[in-house]
């Protein structure tokens, strides 16, 4: 409708300008054929009023008689004064001073004055007076002509305008369907179909190639788009994956951001810290160290690395205290140029617990080493006690009394010998009696002696995995730490109370053994829980430790040191959890062992000592005298032929000189040590036998010959009958 | 403005009359061609002659109007003849009052572009191509049309249209 409107309203327009241009077309030409008419009819009356004939004036004019429009005709002279009318009896009417050529339209009439010149002189004027019916009557049939039109095309428009619009505006409203089709759902894919060849469809095809245009360019759009999110999601996993908690702070000190780790450090959710000061999340103490980090940058405007690895002490939700490694660097943020803090946090808790421990073993490892020298030395002592004692037992001529003595003296240096062999068993050692062990059996074996231990008041408890894995350890050193820990728990539980053993299979995983400062791995794990006193802090970290006892003179503060040692030993680890009130449990993590191994121990028993007699040569070298004389006399005794030396150098010296069947020597030695000769000695004379002797743990780098010497190594101080057979065995392996 | 001269006494009347004739005479050169090969057809010349008996009564109103006007865009020169032979190559317009001196002139002259206008009684028909006569006591004119026709003049229809034709001697 507004279509059809437009158009009418054009006619209108159109129908106007060209009813004006006829308008004037006509008045124009009815203009022009006056001023003709006037020129003609005053030319034929020039000669009339030049040679002043009013006669032949009116004959001349006469000629416009027929003209049915002409209304009168005048004549005036080259002055302008009046010469003559057509019709003398009408009217003059004024038209002024007549001088000059004039026409004015009246309302029914058309007055034109025209010169009348001959050859280029001036003879006069004519007043031409014509009606402009006609021209009205032109003007009326034109309006009607005109109209007539008008209202045809009107119709014409009515009838065809719909058709006519449809044609042009059907694929503008396409278009425009399009249009809004790509504004509502974005979607560029839509195309409108091209109808035809002319102006509209050039459009058409115009706005399908800005839709392709827009397409390509929204694609393109889209792939660096979701490359920037891709690339911000991965910034945003790779910040809150990283195990250091980051916070973005502003120049204020406010929150602005707080990873995930941040999170789980801290117990605060994103939400409850952004925008709080970051000074919150420091204990009390530690505020003015940070506020300090703030005024260096406040003072500098330094940007980068304000501090690393600050020690502090985070405060985490609950108002607990955690320590924190904190590291402070500053940025310009590039956007809004202000400068922007990041706070790194690492949770150093573990790392504290981890150093405690470290320094804890460290400690333990000194004592051990004390401890052992100190065991070293008395063992030697009681070897040559023990070996002298047994050497005069053999002389049948002594008095009674005097073997009574003797016995006495092996008595006591055995009971000695035991005690430094438990102090021993605090250091570290390879032991050469561990094998492969199920722990269940062990404690099923003790069961009896447990109990015994325990008393009535106490209940044990076994809950035992039916298929626990083999470890490789001592199994009597098992016992004894078994036994240890049942004494323990009997002194804890006066009143009673219940000891529990567990064992299961262990898998660790790297971070849940490192946690437990083992190697990732099987394991079997021992459980053993009283429900005794407990014990504190500053008990708990100090119950290994030689000597240490709470026991007063129950004790000899040796058991749980032996137990250490003998987990050391076994590469496996102890923890211990106790509290006041509440008991106390260790747990012991053995590592699995996977070979197969006959499991028959090997027990010792009265053999005849005869059989290991022999007659090879074999050189001692031990840089204790007492030592030295004793293997001399023992070996001497049983036929071999034995020469002494004190040190490792004298032994190379002297084997230069002669040659020996085994080499007999102690580990420890000033100057090069046991294992170091060994190798000469092998290398050298390769033939020879080496045998080592030591009362003393020794961490040598492991080699296979450092494996091989020490898996049959000799524990002194030995017995007699040890020394020969490990000598006789030796031999005897060829 | 020489009409404008018009008196009412006998003076004036007569004034009045040598004023029209005056007048006429310059308007008639509108309406009429000279002959082809005629001076006046010659565009290079720039003067019109006309020329006047010595003394003649209309020579101060011509000499005055002859200052600023012109004939058939020439500068009009005025002349002033006694005889005959003074007219030969010298008058395109020759105005003639006396009876003799028409007839001596048209008796000898060979000259036949010149455009005689005589003021006499039967002037036309004695062979002047025009002359002024009075007609209810207005000035009017009569041409002699075969005569001037023959002589190579062409007249206006208009006017010829408010001339007596008359017909005379060559």
């Amino acid at each position: 409708m507004i279509n059809i409107l437009m158009v009418v309203f054009i006619a209108v327009i159109g129908f106007y300008h060209n009813f004006m241009n006829e308008h004037e077309f006509i008045k124009s030409k009815l203009l022009e054929e006056k001023i003709l008419t006037a020129k003609i009819v005053g030319s034929y009356a020039a000669s009339d009023i030049g040679f002043d004939n009013k006669k032949s004036a009116i004959v001349s004019l006469s000629y416009l008689e027929s003209d049915e429009s002409t209304i009168n005709v005048h004549l005036y002279d080259e002055d302008g004064n009046y010469f003559i009318s057509l019709y003398e009896n009408k009217e003059i009417p004024d038209v002024g001073v007549v001088s000059a050529e004039k026409s004015i339209f009246k309302k029914n009439e058309l007055q034109v004055i025209e010169p009348i010149k001959v050859g280029g002189e001036l003879f006069g004027y004519i007043l031409l007076q014509s009606s402009t019916r006609s021209y009205a009557d032109d003007y009326k049939r034109n309006i009607n002509q005109i109209i007539s039109m008008f209202l045809v095309l009107v119709l014409i428009v009515i009838a065809i305008a719909g058709p006519l619009a449809s044609i042009v505006t059907s694929p503008i409203s396409e278009l425009v369907k399009a249009t809004k089709k790509v504004t509502r759902d974005n979607d560029y894919i839509t195309r409108v179909e091209v109808k035809n060849k002319d102006e509209v469809g050039e459009l058409v095809n115009a706005f399908n190639e800005m839709l392709l245009q827009i397409k390509i360019r929204d694609g393109e759009r889209d792939q660096s788009d979701q490359l920037l999110r891709d690339s911000e999601e991965f910034l945003s996993l790779t910040l809150n994956n990283m195990i250091i908690g980051v916070i973005t702070v502003s120049y204020d000190w406010k929150v602005k951001s707080y990873n995930r780790s941040a999170q789980k450090m801290f117990g605060y959710k994103e939400s409850e810290v952004v925008g709080s000061l970051v000074l919150s999340l420091f204990a009390d103490g530690q505020k003015i160290r940070l506020q300090k980090e703030i005024d260096f940058h406040h003072d500098s405007g330094h940007l980068g690395v304000l501090s690393g690895g600050l020690e502090m002490k985070g405060l985490k939700k609950d108002q607990t205290e955690f320590p924190v490694y904190m590291s402070v660097t500053s940025m310009r943020d590039p956007k809004t140029e202000e400068t922007i803090f990041i706070v790194s946090i690492e949770d150093i808790t573990n790392k504290k617990i981890q150093d405690e421990q470290l320094r804890r073993t460290q400690r333990m490892d000194a004592l051990g080493n004390l401890t052992g020298g100190v065991a070293h030395d008395y063992n030697n002592m009681l070897g040559v006690i023990l070996g002298y004692a047994e050497l005069l037992s053999m002389n049948t001529g002594l008095p009674d009394k005097v073997k009574s003595y003797i016995k006495e003296i092996a008595h006591a240096a055995n009971r000695a010998s035991k005690l430094t062999k438990k102090l021993l068993a605090f250091t570290k050692r390879t032991s050469a009696e561990s094998l492969a062990v199920n722990v269940n059996e062990v404690l099923i074996n003790n069961k009896s002696m447990i109990e015994k231990t325990l008393t009535l008041k106490i209940k044990l408890e076994y809950f035992l995995d039916d298929n626990l894995w083999h470890v490789w350890l001592d199994a009597g050193d098992l016992e004894d730490a078994v036994v240890n820990l049942s004494i323990n728990a009997m002194h804890a539980m006066e009143q009673g109370g219940s000891l529990t053993f567990t064992s299961q299979n262990l898998s660790l995983s790297e971070i849940e053994s490192r946690a437990l400062q083992l190697p990732a791995g099987e394991y079997v794990l021992l459980k053993v829980a009283d429900t005794g006193q407990g014990m504190n802090e500053a008990t708990r970290i100090r119950i290994f430790e030689p000597f240490f006892s709470t026991k007063a003179d129950k004790g000899t503060g040796l058991g749980l040191s032996q137990v250490y040692g003998f987990v050391k030993r076994s590469n496996g680890e102890i923890k211990v959890y106790s509290e006041p009130g509440k008991g106390t449990h260790f747990d012991f993590y053995f590592p699995r062992y996977h070979a197969e191994h006959n499991n028959s121990g090997a027990i010792l028993e009265e053999e005849n000592i005869e059989q290991y007699s022999g007659t090879e040569t074999i050189l001692v070298v031990d840089d204790e005298p007492g030592l030295r004389k004793l293997a001399d006399e023992l070996l001497s005794y049983y036929g071999y032929s034995v020469t002494c030396v004190d040190c490792a150098e004298s032994a190379l010296e002297i084997l230069t000189e002669e040659r020996f069947d085994m080499l007999l020597s102690d580990v420890i030695m000033t100057g090069m040590d046991g294992y170091e000769l060994a190798d000469k000695v092998r290398e050298k004379y390769p033939l020879m036998k080496v045998q080592l002797a030591s009362g003393f743990s020794y961490n040598k780098s492991h080699t296979d010959s450092v494996d091989d010497l020490q898996n049959t190594m000799l524990q002194k101080p030995y017995r007699k009958i040890e020394l020969l057979r490990r000598v006789r065995t030796l031999f005897d392996e060829g | 403005m020489i009409l404008l001269l018009v008196g009412s006494d006998s003076y004036a009347d007569n004034q009045e009359e040598i004023s029209i004739k005056s007048a006429f005479m310059l308007k008639m050169t509108h309406f009429i061609n000279w002959p082809e090969g005629s001076k006046v057809r010659e565009e290079n010349k720039s003067i019109f002659r006309l020329c006047l008996e010595h003394g003649h009564e209309l020579s101060s109103t011509l000499t005055q109007w002859a200052k600023t006007g012109k004939i058939k865009n020439k500068t009009v020169e005025i002349k002033y003849i006694s005889t005959v032979s003074a007219t030969a190559d010298s008058c395109d317009i020759l105005y003639i009052t006396k009876k003799k001196f028409l007839h001596d002139f048209v008796a000898h002259s060979k000259d036949i572009d010149i455009l005689t206008i005589s003021d006499l009684a039967g002037g036309a028909s004695s062979g002047s191509i025009i002359n002024f006569i009075k007609i209810d006591d207005k000035v009017r004119f009569e041409i002699n049309l075969e005569k001037g026709e023959n002589s190579g003049f062409k007249f206006s229809p208009r006017l010829l249209r408010l001339a007596k034709i008359v017909k005379g001697s060559q």
